[in-house]
């Protein structure tokens, strides 16, 4: 790799480390311009820098706010290099592809966005459908992006009873999905008793996840 | 420390004043009660609690209170329709506090101010919160309880910066207006560390520009804090909910939630000690204007 682009990588890791959106743009725009490979830019800039930011996120050295806006500065340039993508037809060799929400009747997104953050710093493709997410949606989603994990979240032990639904829809349909609960409602003991995996917190989901797309190791 | 130009609007809830001018009353101190896996919840379902340890908690930070003067309300978090009636009625037959009906779920909150509707407590409850994001059914559900007060809470995806905040608050107040809040008071949100900074900024952006009473739950930021007490020890936890609640307080702020009631014995003096600070200085007139 010639030194240059060695130098603009570099720029566009610390731009998602420093959470700014503007450099990241303005880094992704130079990068293709010096003609790199689009898929390169992302995995060797941008996911670097957001992997950097969520493993100070799992010591405790860095927090939510840094950790949601790095995801946003990585979004934004994604938004430059999705064109790029396309045209190449080069599809980006994701850890696995999750599908994450929080279950019908819960409206609450925190937590669900902590963990997709990490996902996705952790080298996994990420589709959020959002709250309040009937069974129907994830199972749509699953199937149409052909995931590999399914991720519901339930903050209420009122609606802990929809990740039993999905559980129950996952099983009914023909998706060869790995299914995992987590939320401050959900227990070890609840998944077990609908047949799903748990993770307490965004760490362990990760971890989970890695384990359950078959990734040794670091990944 | 300072005076805004902008007059500070005033309100009167259940016998509590909030807002005002920095130094010129003492914050407002809100305890929760009844959250999310707290020891004295016996049966979240059925609402059954252990009342003597409830009873307990209530007295101490109304001891505090009356020890320091800084008035105080009470969170009040139900898990379910059934568990909020019963914690509405605990608390209003055993004190005179005002309080906030909160929940995760809106349809307990909801089911939380009818109630209190129903027992004529409509005026000494606040309803915490509406958010921009807040869906209609719930203004609506307000509207008919006839409750004056809420919290509005400055949060919706992707809230990043202060600005983000005050325009929030700037989004929710013709919809909360419309639900007949006449007493709103804004929570500019804080989830960690680094968000404090960004809650206490629109704190004092939106009562310079709106003089309306400001404050945040201040103590989310611990409560978030991955490993800190790993790190930096069992103390930390302790000096840290202090650090967080006394920021806010600091800069003026009307009201703080200050998180689990039993922390009222940490925070109560010390936001008095910043509170009689001030007061002197707001007593000299020496205060900066802004």
């Amino acid at each position: 790799m010639k030194d240059e682009n060695k130098v603009i990588l570099e720029e566009l890791k610390n731009a998602i480390k420093n959470f700014d959106s503007d450099a990241a743009v303005k880094t992704a725009k130079k990068a293709l311009e010096a003609g790199m490979d689009p898929l390169k830019i992302m995995e060797n800039g941008l996911v670097k820098g957001l992997r950097e930011v969520g493993d100070l996120f799992a010591k405790g050295e860095l927090f939510i706010t840094h950790l949601v806006a790095a995801a946003e500065a990585m979004k934004s340039a994604m938004e430059i290099l999705e064109p790029a993508l396309l045209a190449k037809k080069t599809e980006r060799k994701a850890l696995g592809k999750v599908v994450i929400g929080t279950v019908a009747g819960d409206i609450h997104s925190i937590g669900k966005r902590i963990v997709s953050c990490m996902l996705i710093a952790h080298g996994f493709d990420v589709y959020d459908i959002g709250e309040d997410a009937p069974a129907e949606l994830f199972i749509k989603k699953a199937r149409e992006v052909g995931a590999d994990v399914i991720g519901a979240s339930a903050l209420l032990t009122t609606t802990l009873p929809a990740q039993k639904d999905l559980a129950e829809a996952i099983a009914r349909s023909d998706l060869k999905v790995k299914y995992i609960v987590g939320g401050a409602a959900a227990t070890e003991e609840w998944a077990k008793k609908i047949g799903a995996f748990y993770a307490e917190d965004s760490i362990s989901a990760v971890e989970v996840i890695k384990r359950l797309v078959g990734v040794k190791g670091e990944g | 420390m300072w005076r805004y130009r902008v007059k500070q609007k005033e309100f009167d809830i259940g016998g509590v004043k909030i807002g005002g001018m920095p130094g010129e009353r003492p914050t407002v101190l809100v305890g929760t009660i009844f959250y999310h896996k707290e020891r004295i919840m016996v049966n979240e379902q059925t609402g059954e609690f252990d009342r003597e340890e409830a009873e307990r908690l209530i007295n101490l930070q109304q001891e505090f209170s009356d020890k320091t003067g800084n008035p105080c309300m009470l969170d009040v978090v139900g898990p379910t329709e059934v568990a909020i009636k019963k914690l509405i009625s605990f608390v209003s037959e055993l004190t005179e506090t005002p309080f906030l009906i909160d929940s995760p779920s809106v349809k307990v909150k909801s089911a939380g101010v009818r109630y209190a509707k129903e027992v004529g407590l409509e005026k000494r409850v606040v309803y915490n919160s509406l958010m921009p994001e807040s869906k209609p059914e719930e203004f609506e559900a307000i509207k008919a309880s006839g409750v004056e007060s809420s919290i509005l809470l400055a949060y919706k995806r992707g809230i990043m910066t202060s600005e983000a905040r005050v325009n929030a608050i700037k989004t929710l107040l013709p919809k909360v207006e419309e639900a007949g809040i006449t007493k709103p008071l804004l929570d500019t949100f804080v989830i960690d560390i680094p968000s404090i900074s960004m809650a206490c900024r629109a704190m004092l952006d939106l009562k310079r520009e709106l003089g309306l009473p400001c404050g945040c739950g201040a103590h989310n930021a611990i409560s978030t804090w991955v490993g800190l007490k790993e790190r930096m020890g069992a103390q930390a936890v302790k000096s840290c909910k202090v650090a967080v609640n006394i920021a806010p307080v600091v800069l003026g702020a009307d009201f703080i939630l200050y998180g689990p009631i039993e922390d009222c014995k940490y925070v109560f003096p010390s936001v008095y000690a910043i509170n009689t600070s001030y007061k002197y200085l707001n007593k000299i007139k020496e205060q900066l204007e802004f």
